[in-house]
């Protein structure tokens, strides 16, 4: 074997190499840019704080954006309740529990709902609701209290 | 009558060189391994193996019987030859290392000092330098270079044979597997891509035995060259994995661990060369080839041998993996198994593998096969069937290998996944002096003392539990505990494994991961508590509180006589009975155990009752709870009988869940999987408290939130502490709770970088794991396991902001020097 055909014999396997190993793993994404949802991500006023209508276009957009977002359709059904749009405030009340059942503060937001609208059917059963997920939550015990008392004084 | 030439034939020597070469290997890694403070503290420390404690205490005169058989073999040299000094001082040290491995004992108490590492290293030189001996002694084979084509042929051949062997194996594997099918049309194209990754490698393989034949070629000894290019390969191959896969599973990645993979890495690769050099004597007439050489520790140099051991492979490699899978918490042995599969399919089909009949075919068939791996490859990658690679990967740890060998980093992955390593496992001088309390002053309660029972068993799924799971009917006694107590629905731990997630309990909240807890007393809370309030403090002790709790008079240790992974809580609430039966006075009582009933290396070992079965339920661990329940119910029977049960706070929970084959996942403590973190957690508290409190029960709760409930339970108001701390579960009717289901919650592996976000009370679990280099989302609202969420970069990049600017708070918060 000459020397040129030693090199050869070299070279060839160490290209291929470089290639194969060059290529072997995946390309990763890159991540910035990336947008952050911040908007959507922040978390709602509290401590004394209250959703009022100003919020809806904002959460109605994130909604939108985030379908699963149980904490977002809650937080635009208060702020519909607060906007007087019942009606969209118990679809997205229903929507919320669908994803969360477990919620008792939505149960007792929606039978609140539904006994100043006069189903106190529906009502009652949001404060038992309510009730299990929370053994004797204030809230719960008030709604069911206002259930249960004469109609006129519910009024 | 032996006679004088028996202990130097060939097969006696072979016997010997192996026995001593298991021993040092073994040796040196339980030496690197103790001097890994991490797997010291989470695997010797423990005694997670009492194999290992046994093999420790025999190892002395284990090393005797070594050296004697290694004595008796080296006879022959030690009068005259070649071998004649080395010989000697190989004896008279080993006599030396002997006489002080009897005498001081020195492996039952290296601990995790620089001890560990000096026996790991004089462990890894003694089979290299006994392979050096034996190589003066033993003749030099004649060799012949190794032959290209048949290589090529072998590569080709090894890639199908390593891919067979898993296929066929992969219907049962499945069969094993909880939630993960594939259909036909999957399972086709996984088996392609399996195959496809394999090829890719093998051919690598071909390219590498190519390149060191040809600059083997341009020295003097072109053989012997090669046959030791071939070697060093193989030990730079071993140090290699054990690098990236065994010291990165361990946090041992500094300078040190480097030395230990190159140590042990060439002293397999010694080992495996002397027994080469003495399986091919019989052969030492003929030329054999460099290749068939290298292969002769496990063929022999024979076609019918290594015939007979490729038709065995499958069952070595179905063995290998289900001999490990129920312990193999992040499928590190599996790898290794698979590249032992890689090693021995190698050799075993290069001995039988033919030469081709013309030069001609070789070229052509080198440059097809080259082709072909590479736009096989390449084509897998391009279509991209991660689901089908990510399912399939589970029976077949070959293609697990590679698959995350190729992880892709980009350079902010890179730094991203450096920092989580930065901030994970620190050495425990990180940890700066900082107090946490949740009510401060802390003075004595003035309100009722109720006795306090935390029951914590080890490893115990919510799922496994009537109270969580109506589909379970083994759980009686819990089932009625849970009737006529707080059950929360959504229960989680912040850590995956036991050495974080109890004390993260104590404290009542996340901690600085660093390696052991300085000054724990410090954040102990639930302690200071304890303390302030008078109580008369009952435990079992594990290898962890034993760091958390002090003893003194008002301590009273149950199970004295027993270690961690011994706790049974039957024998537990047996003496725990009759210890409160023997008080006297109305002192209130705090107890804590950590039961090990459920554990799967606890629980694996106990078949369940003859004619007992659990459809739906992994056996052993089914029987495992039932034996739980029973004990736990009689312990609930005593408390009612004795008139304490309306007086008391107790509480059921887990450190953390388990992987019980979901997707084919077992175990815990390294990975971050819904199955693992969701936890069962169950609260009595007095018949006076019911009244006063309430719960929601239906929002994410986790065990770190027991400490400030016990605080709030006493009559105390903790403070808040924000989302890295624990909050009172119990609070007064009317207090808005409802931010608890909108906050982020870090989570954190126990072993590794591997980081969780849990967001949406509890539904989305995100999680960036720096070890395998995967990330993942998971919907936890449907089933156990979670279901996977599709990822895109934008939520990629909001899951690690949001998990970094966790940890740098909980950084700020407590590192030394942050502030």
């Amino acid at each position: 074997m000459t020397r040129r055909q030693r090199w050869q014999s070299l070279l060839w396997p160490l290209v291929l190499l470089a290639l194969f190993v060059g290529t072997f793993r995946r390309a990763a994404p890159t991540l910035a840019d990336a947008a952050v949802a911040a908007e959507c991500d922040s978390p709602p006023p509290t401590n004394g704080q209250r959703i009022g209508a100003a919020d809806i276009d904002r959460l109605e957009r994130c909604v939108a954006i985030d379908v699963g977002n149980a904490e977002l359709m809650v937080d635009l059904g208060r702020a519909y309740a607060a906007d007087n749009r019942p009606v969209e405030a118990e679809r997205l009340y229903r929507r919320a529990l669908g994803i969360d059942p477990a919620n008792s503060d939505v149960h007792v937001w929606l039978g609140e709902l539904l006994l100043s609208r006069g189903d106190r059917a529906g009502a009652r059963r949001e404060a038992q609701d309510a009730l299990r997920w929370r053994p004797n939550g204030l809230a719960a015990r008030r709604l069911m209290a206002r259930i249960s008392a004469p109609a006129d004084r519910a009024r | 009558m032996i006679r004088p030439d028996f202990f130097a034939r060939r097969g006696i020597v072979i016997f010997a060189r192996l026995l001593n070469g298991v021993l040092c290997l073994t040796t040196a890694t339980f030496g690197f391994l103790s001097f890994s403070p991490f797997a010291y503290a989470e695997f010797i420390k423990p005694n997670v193996s009492p194999a290992l404690t046994s093999f420790i205490i025999m190892s002395p005169w284990l090393f005797w019987m070594a050296l004697l058989a290694t004595m008796l073999t080296l006879a022959p040299e030690l009068g005259s030859g070649r071998a004649q000094r080395s010989a000697i001082a190989y004896l008279v040290t080993g006599a030396a290392i002997g006489l002080f491995l009897v005498v001081r004992t020195p492996l039952l108490t290296i601990a995790d000092s620089w001890r560990g590492f000096a026996v790991g290293v004089v462990a890894s030189v003694l089979p290299l330098w006994l392979a050096a001996i034996d190589h003066m002694v033993w003749p030099a084979p004649v060799m012949s270079p190794a032959s290209r084509p048949r290589a090529l042929n072998a590569c080709v051949g090894s890639a199908l044979a390593v891919w067979a062997c898993y296929a066929l194996g992969a219907p049962v594997r499945f069969s094993q597997v909880v939630g993960l099918s594939l259909s036909g049309k999957q399972m086709a194209v996984a088996l392609a891509a399996a195959l496809a990754f394999d090829l890719f490698v093998f051919v690598v393989l071909y390219l590498t035995i190519c390149a060191l034949a040809a600059a083997a070629a341009f020295l003097p000894r072109r053989s012997a060259a090669e046959f030791w290019a071939f070697h060093v390969l193989l030990a730079a191959a071993t140090a290699a994995v054990l690098y990236f896969l065994v010291c990165a599973s361990i946090a041992f990645q500094d300078f040190s661990a480097v030395i230990a993979s190159v140590a042990l890495g060439a002293a397999i690769a010694g080992l495996w060369a002397d027994i080469a050099r003495l399986r091919v004597q019989r052969a030492a007439s003929r030329s054999i080839d460099t290749l068939d050489a290298f292969g002769a520790p496990l063929t022999g140099g024979h076609r019918s041998i290594a015939a007979v051991l490729l038709l065995l492979l499958p069952v070595v490699a179905y063995a290998l993996t289900a001999a490990v899978v129920h312990f193999d918490w992040n499928a590190l042995l599996q790898k290794l198994g698979a590249a032992f599969i890689w090693l021995a399919a190698f050799t075993t089909v290069y001995a039988v593998a033919r030469e081709p009949r013309s030069a001609f075919a070789d070229r052509s068939a080198a440059a097809f096969a080259t082709v072909l791996a590479f736009g096989a490859y390449h084509a897998v990658v391009w279509l991209n069937p991660q689901l089908e690679i990510d399912r399939y990967s589970v029976v077949d740890p070959s293609l697990r290998l590679i698959r995350d060998a190729r992880a892709g980093r980009s350079a902010e992955t890179a730094e991203y996944y450096a920092y989580l390593r930065a901030n994970t496992l620190l050495p425990p001088s990180r940890s700066g002096p900082v107090d946490i309390d949740f009510v401060a002053p802390l003075d004595r309660t003035s309100g009722a003392r109720p006795s306090i029972f935390l029951f914590i068993v080890d490893s115990l799924r919510a799922d496994y539990l009537s109270a969580y799971n109506p589909h379970v009917t083994f759980t009686p006694q819990i089932g009625s505990f849970a009737a006529d107590s707080f059950v929360f629905e959504r229960a989680f731990t912040r850590y995956s494994g036991t050495s974080f997630a109890v004390p993260s309990i104590w404290a009542g909240g996340m901690l600085l991961h660093t390696l052991g807890q300085p000054e724990f007393h410090r954040r102990n809370t639930l302690l200071k508590l304890l303390e302030a309030n008078g109580y008369l403090r009952m435990a079992t002790i594990d290898h962890i509180v034993d760091e958390l709790e002090p003893r003194g008079p008002d301590f009273h240790q149950i199970e004295k006589t027993k270690s961690t992974m011994q706790f049974d809580v039957c024998s537990t609430v047996d003496e725990l009975a009759s210890t409160l039966a023997a008080l006297q006075g109305s002192r209130p009582v705090f107890f804590y155990t950590l039961s090990q009933n459920v554990h799967i290396s606890i629980a694996w070992s106990r078949p369940p009752p003859p004619n007992r079965t659990y459809p739906g339920f992994f056996p052993q661990v089914a029987a495992g709870v039932e034996r739980l329940d029973s004990c736990f119910g009689g312990f609930i029977d005593f408390l009612k009988r004795t008139g304490r049960y309306d007086d008391s706070i107790i509480i059921l929970l887990s450190d953390h869940g388990d992987s019980l084959g979901e997707e084919g996942r077992w175990g815990h403590a390294y990975v971050i999987v819904p199955e693992i973190i969701r936890i069962p957690l169950i609260i009595h508290i007095p018949a006076a408290l019911r009244g006063q409190m309430s719960a929601d029960l239906g929002a994410v709760t986790f065990s770190t939130d027991i400490t400030p409930s016990l605080y709030a339970l006493l009559g105390y108001r903790p403070a808040n502490r924000g989302p890295l701390f624990g909050r009172p579960l119990f609070v007064a009717p009317d207090e808005d709770v409802s931010w608890v289901r909108r906050e982020q919650f870090l989570l954190a592996s126990s072993y590794g970088p591997v980081y969780g976000m849990l967001r949406r009370n509890s539904r989305e679990l995100a999680v960036v794991d720096a070890l395998d280099g995967r990330e993942r989302m998971f919907d936890l609202s449907k089933t156990v396991a979670g279901e996977p969420l599709a990822m895109t970069p934008a939520t990629t990049a909001e899951n690690r902001a949001r998990i970094r600017h966790q940890i740098e708070t909980l950084a700020a918060l407590y590192e030394r020097g942050s502030r």
